[in-house]
């Protein structure tokens, strides 16, 4: 035996020595890391959707203001534009990042408010100043601001415009953007669970069960969603509090949501289980759960977290869905969806488009969700190109 | 003393639209002393690799009849209920090192890991992660593995490692049956001379062993005793020397017949007509259709167990002394 122990170590030592084959000795995840990363698009959607849930993380920071501070006189005022020359009469040149306050007009034609910038007074911005205070986590605050100025009383800088109440829009995207972008995580989160657990039951153990849950499934997919969320969140009692309502929600959305990702696990199962390892760790008296979460799932774990990352927009989405028609997310709480409530209306989508803006954040998570989620699956497909 | 195991009419059907596959269709044998090893040889789909199945009570989901009892150390496991049977039996008293061993590693876990795991996962004994580890390494270094092997992963593993980290897998709860199915089919013959010595090793050294094979001459290398297979049942049983010195089968006589012999001028002979359909079994006796010296009662009646040779049993009515006196008068008529 030691003589052919000697040969196997020989062979090891020769081959790890060798420094090129590094890629044939690479884990699962060193190959799909390596691949990703040569996915220029996929990169940077990550890098931009890490900024973006960093937003979320820290609305309070990174907002001028609270998201329900109204300035009763600016409602509806379009984006305040942020200059860096000066603008003013004697001025001129670069004074760094500075806005003008708005000059409010009653047009005495169409009975309609103009706002003008006065353009004699530059209000300078500077990063990390104080302002109102917020609440971080708990019964930990803060008054610093990522911009603001120093100027006493200043005018509201509204780089998003202000909604109809005269609220700030910023504010309250980057607010709304806590609930939103979180709620996808957590209701796939569910969903996962859902779905790796009944989907794997029906394609390990397969016959009946596997009928029922399918059948199941069927049955979910066929009625149709948003009536199928309305009715649901509608049974929600109005007077639920915000923190209460939104895992309703999130779970209202998952109850539709693990469907997909049932039928994925189960079709991998289904021909996992016929493998001849699946069969050996039964032989090794490993009980049916252990074999499917720990001997089966494993194996397919990169394609789970491909559909996972897919299926994240769609939950988004759909949160928007609900708040846009107003069963989701309750005022006085915001997410994206309920933000654009107030674009719902014709007439003031063409008078004030800046009520849009929550929109385009919407398709910037999802355009970025979906950026993520091809750069993983290219990644973690062994037969891409390398 | 009670023999290591005793298998007691064995029964495995599976259900199939075109009729009832009796894969496994009354077998006895049993296995003597603890560290001899028993051959199982017959041809492909002969029943072999689920009698293997029906031992170790791993049944697919179309079993149309299963039961039979088997006994291990004078213990009838085959009483236990599932569950019971599951956490102390597999693994633990049989240990089965199935076919396609070259795929029975699970792809995404390192060989260490893959180890340990069936150890870890009986969560009744509490097990000292660093002593498991040390047994299993030392596993290891018993099939002939070096200690590196432990962080690699299947596919940076030849065909011989991959057989000897199964069969070192196979011992981690030192099992008092080793089951092998078809344990080097896939090796080139100078490995499987390699494994063929590690499994002597471990015979001398106790272990009984249960090895499955179509290859008669693997078989009596190692076996002290073999059971000649035919379509879902025993033929003949009996030590290596007499099955091969002394076949009192037709079948066991043909299949010996068909292996090709060194500078020798007659050709193999083969052995007419093909295996039976497992679903559409001859009557009486499954291999008169293609016997050489069939008898007339060999259609009608399924044969007995009878004695061919003190320690050799055979399933053939020509070792009938009844029977063999009838078919004298007949012949003599």
């Amino acid at each position: 035996m030691t003589a052919s122990t000697e040969v196997f170590e020989e062979v090891l030592v020769a081959d790890q020595a060798d420094q090129d084959d590094r890629f044939y000795y690479a884990s699962q995840w060193s190959l799909i890391w390596w691949r990703f990363r040569r996915h220029r698009v996929a990169m940077v959607s990550t890098v931009l959707l890490l900024l973006l849930y960093l937003l979320a993380v820290l609305p309070g920071f990174f907002s001028p203001y609270l998201p329900s501070t109204r300035f009763e006189s600016y409602q509806e005022a379009p984006p305040v534009r942020l200059h860096w020359m000066d603008k003013s009469s004697e001025g001129g040149g670069f004074i760094g990042p500075h806005y003008y306050g708005y000059e409010k007009t009653l047009n005495k034609e169409t009975f309609k408010y103009e706002f003008e910038p006065i353009l004699d007074n530059p209000i300078r911005l500077r990063l990390f100043a104080p302002g109102s205070e917020y609440t971080i986590v708990g019964d930990w605050t803060s008054t610093i601001h990522f911009f603001g100025t120093d100027v006493e009383e200043p005018p509201p800088f509204m780089l998003f415009g202000a909604d109809r109440l005269g609220r700030d829009l910023l504010s309250r995207t980057l607010y709304g953007a806590r609930i939103s972008l979180s709620i996808g995580l957590i209701g796939v989160a569910l969903s996962l669970i859902l779905g790796v657990i009944l989907g794997g039951i029906s394609g390990y153990f397969g016959g009946l069960i596997d009928e029922v849950i399918q059948r199941l499934i069927d049955f979910l997919i066929s009625i149709p969603q948003i009536p199928l969320w309305m009715a649901l969140s509608a049974a929600l009692p109005r007077d639920w509090p915000v923190l209460k309502t939104y895992f309703a929600i999130t779970i209202i959305l998952s109850i539709l949501g693990w469907t997909g990702l049932a039928r994925v696990v189960r079709g991998k199962l289904l021909s996992l289980r016929e493998e001849d390892y699946a069969m050996a760790a039964k032989a090794a008296g490993t009980g049916e759960s252990r074999i499917i979460f720990k001997h089966l799932l494993p194996g397919f774990t990169s394609h789970l977290i491909v559909t996972v990352t897919l299926a994240v927009p769609t939950m988004i989405l759909a949160e928007t869905a609900l708040s846009f028609l107003g069963l989701g997310i309750q005022p006085p709480a915001v997410s994206w969806g309920t933000l654009l409530q107030d674009a719902q209306d014709i007439v003031a989508i063409a008078q004030h488009p800046h009520q849009l803006i929550p929109a385009a954040w919407v398709m910037a998570a999802v355009l970025l969700f979906n950026n993520v989620g091809d750069g993983l699956r290219d990644a973690a497909d062994p037969y891409s190109d390398h | 003393m009670s023999p290591v195991l005793q298998v007691r009419d064995l029964y495995l059907h599976y259900a199939d639209p075109a009729g009832t596959v009796r894969a496994v269709d009354g077998v006895s044998f049993e296995l003597g002393e603890p560290g001899t090893a028993l051959g199982f040889v017959g041809e492909s789909g002969c029943g072999k690799s689920s009698a293997a199945n029906a031992m170790l009570r791993m049944l697919p989901g179309n079993t149309a009849r299963y039961d039979g009892e088997v006994w291990l150390d004078g213990v009838c496991v085959s009483a236990l209920d599932a569950e019971e049977f599951r956490r102390s039996v597999r693994w633990r008293q049989m240990a089965l090192v199935p076919q396609g061993a070259q795929n029975s590693l699970n792809p995404v876990m390192r060989v260490g890991k893959w180890l340990t795991e069936p150890v870890r996962q009986s969560r009744s004994a509490d097990i000292e992660p660093d002593a498991l580890e040390r047994q299993a390494r030392g596993l290891l270094e018993r099939v002939g593995l070096p200690s590196g092997t432990w962080n690699l992963y299947p596919h940076e593993l030849s065909g011989g490692m991959k057989q000897r980290v199964m069969i070192a897998g196979a011992l981690i709860f030192s099992p008092r049956l080793l089951i092998m199915d078809e344990p080097t089919s896939a090796l080139d013959v100078s490995v499987q001379a390699q494994i063929m010595n590690l499994l002597k090793d471990l015979k001398a050294e106790g272990l009984s062993i249960l090895f499955i094979t179509h290859d008669i001459a693997l078989a009596s290398d190692i076996c002290d005793r073999l059971a000649v297979v035919y379509a879902g049942r025993i033929a003949e049983i009996g030590s290596s020397e007499q099955i091969l010195g002394q076949p009192a089968h037709p079948y066991t006589r043909r299949l010996l017949g068909s292996i090709p012999r060194l500078h020798d001028e007659a050709l193999p002979e083969f052995i007419p007509g093909a295996p039976p359909d497992l679903r559409k079994l001859p009557s009486g006796c499954r291999f008169h259709p293609r016997c050489d010296v069939p008898l007339t009662v060999c259609p009608e009646r399924v044969p007995v167990r009878l004695k061919a040779e003190s320690g050799q049993d055979v399933w053939c009515w020509l070792h009938d002394r009844t029977v063999n006196q009838v078919a004298l008068e007949i012949q003599d008529e």
